[in-house]
């Protein structure tokens, strides 16, 4: 089995609670509670779950935007605390998020040509200017005009935006792409523009590709393997074909009802 | 068919539907033509003491007669205008950069820091102003800088909650998150996005901010504290003019008005562009 | 187009045009379709194909700078030709609406009860007592548990389905002739969509409402609707009961709809 790009080791994330004018806490919310899970070189994960599961915060966890309480995160094998400086600004290469709200991941004022040049401004170092054609190439890749460049994020389409957050994504040409939630907020003829863009995105560049959702008919249009979480935990884990053949746990089952929309199931 | 139509209502489209607010942006952009092209623009040297010719009434060759020492008063206004604008703009851009620097810091970086920070800004908040501009008058004597300086050191505690409380609703959208997992550095963070993006606020607060530090800069200079003759400001030309106030209404009513009209004018434009950011 | 008595709901070329910052956009053009007594029809569309705006259009709940014109004939009745009175009864009362977000939709300084019973009194003639009843019975029929108790909570101490089912509770309460669903379970969680899709289809079947559902979701349609109408950028182009749409799909927008729906792969029980 090749090794993990990046996993998570029996990670908890807690959230405190605070109350009254002192804000003295007062308990904790268990977002994500001893989750273990890993993602291989080329593979495509899907991460299922609905509001409160956790799933988001284990995204977050595991691009290193929020620190676990407990366990590691590990890049590359090596817990995420050890990376560390120059280092850790390399590493980052490898693991990307495509973010699930395309108005409120782009900058506003930035135009798309000057959020695109930031990855390569920020590991390669120089101006804007001199990363035209890789911003250029980017554009192309995730078929957008190059003429887009100039354009505010204003006066593109929901979609349109979401090609662009992929793209920013995809500029270090990482081994690993988090998706959480990319179709969320766009409509279903866009969001299976998406779908099949992110699918061709992954077998041209062999990346491997978590992609999370609450909507366990994307998920498996795309991937090969289905975690499922619920309430901070997981569920079960199976290949995409044995979890809707043959889903093991009470909850995955009451996913594949609601998947398909069968009215007629016994309720509970 | 009912067709109902309705005046634009977004963005700066208003600019050209709103009268007043056309207006007033007018008058600041002829003040400012006349700040600059004062020295040209005014009939008489604004310092030409003539005693002879004192507390003439308007006539055709002053057109705002004369003030105690025989020097037109229509040229002390116009001179006055730089003075005005000056400490207006350089007060403000002082609290300003103070106000962002701290309100950047404490809203990104949350925790003791925020806390820390956000009580010192209280407790500059609680101090009333006249006293700490006095005090500081009185230690270093009264100068044009010394107004500026104190005006800004007394203003930069609003700058500062606003961008803290925008830099702490900005720091959780997703596209700082974005930067952040490009591996993007504080730095970066908050000067190419975080700052950028909690301007709005602050440049309609400014905006107004200018009009309220004309109006001190006027007090002060009228209290003998501020700009001093020769020199003239709105607010000294008015003290000079204490004198002959029963007898001289030209030495009071023009600089009077011109410091309602300035400052009435700042407020206009300053609502309007909140309103403009309100609706983008 | 004849005036169809047997119709509950006939919509007759409605156009639907914004006028602000001086220019004319299009955003429904003479979109004509029709909703029989007891038939659920479902309008579907990507964004930006009208689809909600014509549900707003229906009753005039657009913003002042748009222009309506057409006829809405609810009963026989033009109500965009009506007077403002009378217009204003038909919303909320003949014609009820749902939409996606409960939260924006109840008052959240009220409790559940008393926003019943004031849809009640407003668009029924029943009075106090009576209306309390009434109110208990609703929440009863859309399966809230306990109801007699849940009268005395607020919206915030509701779920997202929960909040749901009160709004379609608080819809029906009107007794309506005609019930708008706009994307009725979007916001919801999945496995909360499919309890209050089945408590719609249940009170639906029963009752025999007359339902237009708006959605972007086809297999709702083939759940829920009769009938389905396809928008596509302010035009209705293709109509006609589900089966034999989606089988036979004749206009670009609808195959494209079609296409674009992520199919299960089914392999076996579920359930």
């Amino acid at each position: 089995m090749a090794e993990a790009i990046v996993s998570a080791e029996r990670v908890s994330k807690q959230y405190p609670l605070y109350s009254g004018l002192l804000r003295r806490r007062i308990g904790s919310v268990e977002a994500v509670q001893s989750v273990e899970l890993a993602v291989h070189e080329g593979e495509a994960v899907g991460l299922v779950g609905e509001s409160g599961s956790g799933k988001s915060t284990l995204a977050r966890l595991l691009v290193g935007l929020v620190p676990p309480s407990a366990g590691h995160i590990r890049w590359l094998g090596r817990p995420l605390s050890e990376w560390r400086g120059r280092e850790r600004l390399h590493a980052r290469r490898q693991v990307q998020m495509v973010f699930q709200d395309p108005s409120g991941s782009l900058d506003p004022r930035l135009t798309v040509g000057e959020t695109l040049a930031e990855p390569f401004e920020i590991h390669l170092g120089g101006r804007r200017a001199e990363h035209r054609l890789r911003v250029e190439r980017l554009l192309q890749a995730v078929e957008l005009p190059i003429e887009y460049a100039r354009r505010l994020p204003r006066e593109l389409s929901g979609g349109e935006r979401q090609r662009v957050g992929i793209a920013r994504a995809i500029a270090l040409e990482p081994r690993v792409l988090v998706c959480d939630e990319p179709i969320a907020s766009l409509d279903v003829i866009v969001g299976a523009a998406i779908l099949r863009l992110l699918g061709r995105l992954q077998a041209q560049r062999g990346m491997a590709l978590l992609f999370i959702s609450h909507d366990l008919r994307a998920v498996a249009t795309l991937c090969t393997r289905i975690v499922v979480m619920r309430a901070g935990e997981l569920v079960e884990e199976a290949s995409a074909g044995q979890l809707i053949a043959r889903p093991a746990h009470p909850y995955t089952r009451r996913l594949l009802c609601a998947a398909a929309l069968d009215l007629n199931a016994p309720d509970e | 068919m009912t067709k109902i139509r309705v005046r634009p209502q977004s963005g700066f489209g208003r600019l050209g539907s709103d009268p007043v607010l056309a207006a007033a942006g007018l008058v600041l952009a002829g003040l400012a033509l006349l700040a600059v092209f004062a020295p040209w623009a005014a009939p008489y040297d604004p310092l030409d003491v003539n005693l002879a010719q004192a507390l003439l009434p308007p006539s055709g060759s002053h057109w705002l007669g004369t003030d105690p020492l025989g020097r037109d008063v229509l040229s002390r206004l116009m001179f006055g205008t730089r003075i005005s604008l000056l400490v207006g703009l350089i007060a403000v851009s002082v609290a300003v950069l103070i106000g962002t620097a701290v309100g950047a810091v404490a809203g990104f970086a949350g925790g003791r820091v925020d806390t820390v920070l956000m009580r010192a800004v209280d407790v500059m908040l609680a101090f009333p102003d006249i006293f700490l501009l006095l005090t500081v008058i009185a230690m270093l004597g009264p100068s044009i800088y010394v107004i500026m300086a104190v005006i800004g050191l007394t203003g930069w505690m609003g700058v500062a909650r606003l961008v803290r409380a925008e830099v702490l609703s900005l720091k959780e959208r997703e596209f700082v998150q974005a930067s952040r997992t490009l591996g993007a550095s504080t730095w970066r963070l908050l000067t190419r996005h975080l700052i950028p993006n909690a301007m709005g606020p602050v440049l309609v607060a400014a905006t107004l901010g200018v009009g309220g530090a004309i109006l001190t800069e006027s007090a002060l200079s009228f209290l003998g504290l501020g700009v001093q003759p020769p020199e003239p400001s709105w607010g000294n030309i008015l003290n000079e003019g204490r004198v002959a106030l029963g007898v001289a209404w030209w030495l009071i009513v023009p600089p009077g008005l011109a410091i309602l009209i300035t400052v009435l004018a700042f407020y206009i434009v300053g609502e309007g562009l909140r309103d403009a950011l309100r609706r983008r | 187009m004849r005036s169809d008595g047997a119709n509950l709901l006939a919509v007759d070329q409605l156009s639907v045009t914004y006028t602000g910052r001086g220019a004319r956009t299009p955003a429904v053009r003479n979109v004509s379709f029709t909703v029989g007594q007891g038939e659920v029809v479902a309008l579907v569309g990507g964004s930006g194909s009208g689809k909600s705006t014509v549900a707003l259009a229906l009753t005039r709940l657009l913003p002042p700078d748009a222009e309506v014109e057409g006829r809405v004939l609810l009963e026989g009745e033009d109500l965009l030709a009506a007077s403002e009175p009378a217009l204003r009864r038909a919303r909320g009362g003949r014609i009820a609406y749902v939409f996606q977000d409960p939260a924006t939709s109840l008052n959240p300084v009220l409790t559940v009860g008393e926003q019943l019973r004031e849809m009640i009194e407003q668009h029924t003639d029943q009075r106090g007592r009576a209306a309390r009843d009434a109110s208990v019975e609703w929440l009863g029929q859309v399966g809230i548990p306990e109801p007699e108790r849940r009268l005395g909570a607020y919206p915030h101490e509701f779920s997202g389905g929960m909040q749901q089912r009160v709004m379609i509770a608080m819809a029906l309460a009107a007794r309506p002739a005609l019930l708008v669903a706009d994307e009725p379970t979007t916001a919801l969680d999945v496995t909360v969509q499919v309890q209050v899709l089945r408590v719609l289809r249940e009170l639906q079947q029963r009752l025999g409402l007359s339902v237009l559902l708006i959605t972007h979701d086809l297999l709702i349609v083939e759940r829920l609707a009769h009938r389905v109408v396809v928008m596509d950028r302010g035009e209705a182009v293709e109509a006609g009961d589900v089966a034999t749409v989606f089988a036979q799909p004749r206009h670009p927008a609808t195959r494209l709809l079609l296409e674009s729906r992520p199919a299960l792969p089914l392999g076996g029980a579920h359930g």
